[in-house]
């Protein structure tokens, strides 16, 4: 195997031991949250998971990466996934449920807004949004 | 609560063998199943080097420990800047003397270095008391925690061959590699979690009132001091100390046992498996002085308070499970996480050293690497199995044997000292002082005590004399008896050799401990912290910060007086390691060197002799097992 391969599988690692530990703290801050502590737990959910998504970034710029393909397929379904959800338990949850759309959302949001602000940082303002600007990929 | 738990373990063993699957498909070839190659990368030096030195201290026990004494107690945790302070001193020069002369372990090292097979012996003895009792206790201990938070659901036989059997199928399958990448995510995992576990006691449940109305301790035991500079008692099981055991004498002493993680032959092969020297400093001085001491001095009496005088930390998990399931399941996995570490790292490392230095030594010289994976493999099943069993069926035996490996491990301080500073510290002067101290430590630890009281008569004094560690008692004995032994071998006849190694050191290696004046400094320093953290004059931090000194007035801060004192001498122990292991040099990543310069031509670690008995039995072995493979063959052709 070569010293490149070696290096993702060591980036792969540590990514992982970021994300494993934030992750269970971050349910944990969820599921009481939802069930006890109120919106400042549910904030420290979002806050968590955003101190891994730092982590993930400090490793890119250690290893001078990027996110893979599977990591930014797994995050952007994850991310959607979250959306759904928590719009289709906004549309069909009784109105207690309510009390928790706005810290939920506030982080939501914070979240894409980290992920815009790190392309940002990363590609540039115009790079960022050649990301986005699928059309121009089928241009002939 | 018990599927919660279940689901979650699940899926960190899943995480495990992923991780392992992945070493092994990506592995350069069955050569580095053993050693990773010698290319681990420094952020594993940065995450699963500082978990094995976190692990020294056992956080575990220090958890009970803490709730059982106290404030005391807490004075323990400083112990990682002493670690991080031997590991700046000796580290880097281990891996450079491991790349110079081409050799893979310690015991090579020493061996080579030394001219001594009875060294080496030494070096696979600890070993031993590390991969076998010592991870049998530790892994006794684990399944003891989830037998009882599953309610009984499972066994405590049970769930010690489970985790034993994850953790055997993710070392046997990705090898060294793979078990140092499950340590640092589970050091990462216990860092985190006993982040978190403060954060929700502090909250949830008021943990924070610790520091106002403080430790709730037994009668006789004081839990806001340390109970005086020493004891004069008879040892643990012969009388027990006024008002606790961590005296300053018993905290400083455990520092030194502590120091035997940093000396040990599994740390020592990490640091040889090591890419680059780059991650030590980092890790000696941000990471385990920094944040491991720092989460333990801080947030440790946190969590610790909510557990009771009774030390039983299933309490804790039960604890948080009344708020959340989850955050009881937090709290289990934490606890795991600080056990199962030293289990995975001790077991692994023990297979590949043992491979290198027994197996490719003297039973099989010139093992193919598929033979030699083979060979690490079953030693690994061997290593588990014996651990299992002792865990499950002897863990007495287990316990008592591994009160030694950690004090015996320190005992190997002057053979780092020769190799690594001191070319002067012979062959001979090594050899007596481990031995000397060796006995010291033996003597003053149960295996001992209970040997020579039960076979000759009764001996006057129990485990830690005069509250001092074994580690404390061996090593006066060791160095006394090394450097006198020192004084008339300096010059014998292997003084060259040992001189051509720090030949290379001084020509490319020089540290620079500045002029004289800041060499002085340094050194004051640094004993005038160990005296005023660890050593006597911590019984200062009693009431230093409650009823000052050259004044009659009395301050109130509301937290106690020693944890103040011990806050404040984390602080500066960091500075401490920082201008030891940065500015001086001592672990700097910087200088060249030529890889393999003072190999000698037979090999790494030297001539490969097998002994000749052992070629007989191997012989003897191999030819049973041919009369066999003749007679399928008769069968075959039938």
């Amino acid at each position: 195997m070569s010293a490149r391969e070696l290096d993702a599988l060591d980036r792969h690692a540590l990514v992982m031991a970021i994300w494993l530990p934030l992750v269970l703290v971050a349910a944990t801050a969820f599921h009481y949250g939802v069930a006890a502590g109120g919106w400042p737990f549910i904030s420290a959910g979002f806050v968590v998971l955003l101190a891994a998504f730092i982590g993930h970034v400090i490793v890119n710029i250690v290893f001078e990466t990027r996110f893979t393909a599977s990591e930014v397929a797994l995050g952007l379904v994850t991310y959607c996934v979250s959306v759904l959800g928590f719009g289709l338990a906004m549309l069909l949850s009784s109105s207690a449920e309510r009390l928790y759309a706005v810290p939920v959302t506030l982080g939501l949001l914070g979240m894409a807004s980290a992920i815009v602000v790190t392309m940002i940082l990363w590609l540039g303002l115009r790079g960022a949004f050649e990301s986005f600007d699928v059309i121009r990929r089928f241009r002939p | 609560m018990t599927s919660l738990l279940a689901i979650v373990l699940a899926l960190f063993a899943a995480f495990a063998l992923y991780i392992a699957a992945q070493s092994a498909k990506y592995e350069t070839g069955p050569a580095a199943y053993v050693d990773a190659g010698q290319s681990l990368s420094s952020w594993i030096c940065i995450f699963a080097g500082s978990a094995v030195l976190f692990a020294s201290i056992g956080p575990y026990d220090y958890l009970r420990l803490l709730s059982i004494y106290g404030f005391q107690a807490n004075q323990l945790a400083l112990s990682l800047i002493l670690v991080a302070l031997a590991a700046a001193l000796f580290q880097n020069r281990l891996w450079l003397a491991g790349r110079i002369t081409g050799s893979r372990s310690l015991g090579e090292l020493f061996g080579a270095h030394f001219q001594s097979p009875s060294i080496r012996i030494y070096v696979l003895f600890v070993l031993f008391l590390f991969a076998v009792p010592l991870a049998a206790t530790l892994l006794g201990s684990a399944g003891e925690l989830l037998a009882q938070m599953s309610g009984g659901a499972i066994s405590r036989t049970l769930a010690i061959a489970e985790l034993a059997a994850f953790l055997f199928l993710a070392a046997a399958l990705g090898g060294w590699r793979a078990t140092v990448y499950i340590v640092a995510a589970l050091s990462t995992v216990a860092l985190v979690l006993l982040i978190f576990s403060a954060a929700f006691a502090g909250l949830v449940f008021d943990g924070l009132s610790i520091f106002q109305n403080g430790f709730v301790v037994r009668d006789g035991l004081l839990g806001n001091v340390l109970p005086g500079v020493i004891q004069f008692s008879s040892g643990i099981g012969q009388e027990v100390p006024a008002g606790g055991l961590w005296t300053t004498t018993a905290v400083l002493s455990f520092a030194l046992a502590a120091v035997g993680a940093a000396l040990s032959p599994s740390f020592g092969f990490l640091t040889l498996t090591m890419r680059s020297r780059a991650g030590f400093a980092l890790s000696q001085v941000w990471i385990v002085s920094g944040l491991a001491a720092g989460a333990l001095l801080l947030l440790g009496p946190i969590v610790a308070g909510e557990v009771g005088p009774s030390g039983d930390l299933s309490v804790l998990a039960m604890k948080f499970a009344a708020y959340d399931q989850l955050a009881g399941v937090c709290v289990i996995v934490m606890l795991t996480a600080m056990l199962v570490i030293a289990v995975a790292f001790f077991t692994t490392s023990g297979a590949s050293i043992v491979t290198i230095e027994l197996m490719q030594r003297y039973v099989l010289p010139g093992l193919a690497p598929d033979a030699e994976r083979l060979a690490a493999r079953i030693t690994l099943a061997v290593i588990y199995s014996a651990a299992v069993l002792l865990a499950c069926f002897l863990p007495a035996v287990a316990a008592v044997l591994s009160t030694l490996a950690l004090p015996l491990s320190a005992q190997l301080f002057p053979a780092y000292l020769g190799l690594c500073w001191l070319p002067w510290m012979s062959r001979s002067a090594v050899l007596v002082g481990l031995i000397v101290g060796s006995l010291f430590v033996i003597f003053t630890e149960p295996p001992g005590l209970i040997f020579f009281n039960g076979l000759f008569v009764e001996l006057p004094w129990g485990r830690w004399p005069l509250t001092i560690h074994s580690a404390a008692w061996g090593l006066a004995a060791n160095v006394v008896a090394s450097l006198l032994v020192a004084i008339f071998t300096q010059r014998d006849e292997e003084r060259d050799r040992r001189n051509a190694l720090h030949a290379v050191f001084r020509r490319d290696h020089r540290v620079d401990f500045g002029g004289r004046a800041a060499r002085s400094a340094k050194w004051a320093l640094t004993l005038l912290w160990i005296f005023l953290a660890l050593g006597p004059g911590a019984i200062l931090g009693n009431t230093f910060f409650a009823h000052p000194v050259f004044t009659e007035a009395d301050l109130s801060l509301g937290v106690p007086s020693l944890w103040v004192w011990q806050v404040s001498f984390w602080i500066v122990g960091v500075m401490l390691v920082w201008w030891v292991a940065y500015r001086s040099r001592l672990s700097a990543a910087e200088g060249v060197f030529r890889a393999g310069e003072l190999q000698p031509p037979s090999g790494a670690g030297g001539v490969r002799r097998q002994p000749q008995w052992i070629a007989a039995l191997v012989a003897r072995l191999s030819e049973r097992q041919n009369p066999a493979t003749a007679r399928d063959r008769r069968l075959r052709s039938r």
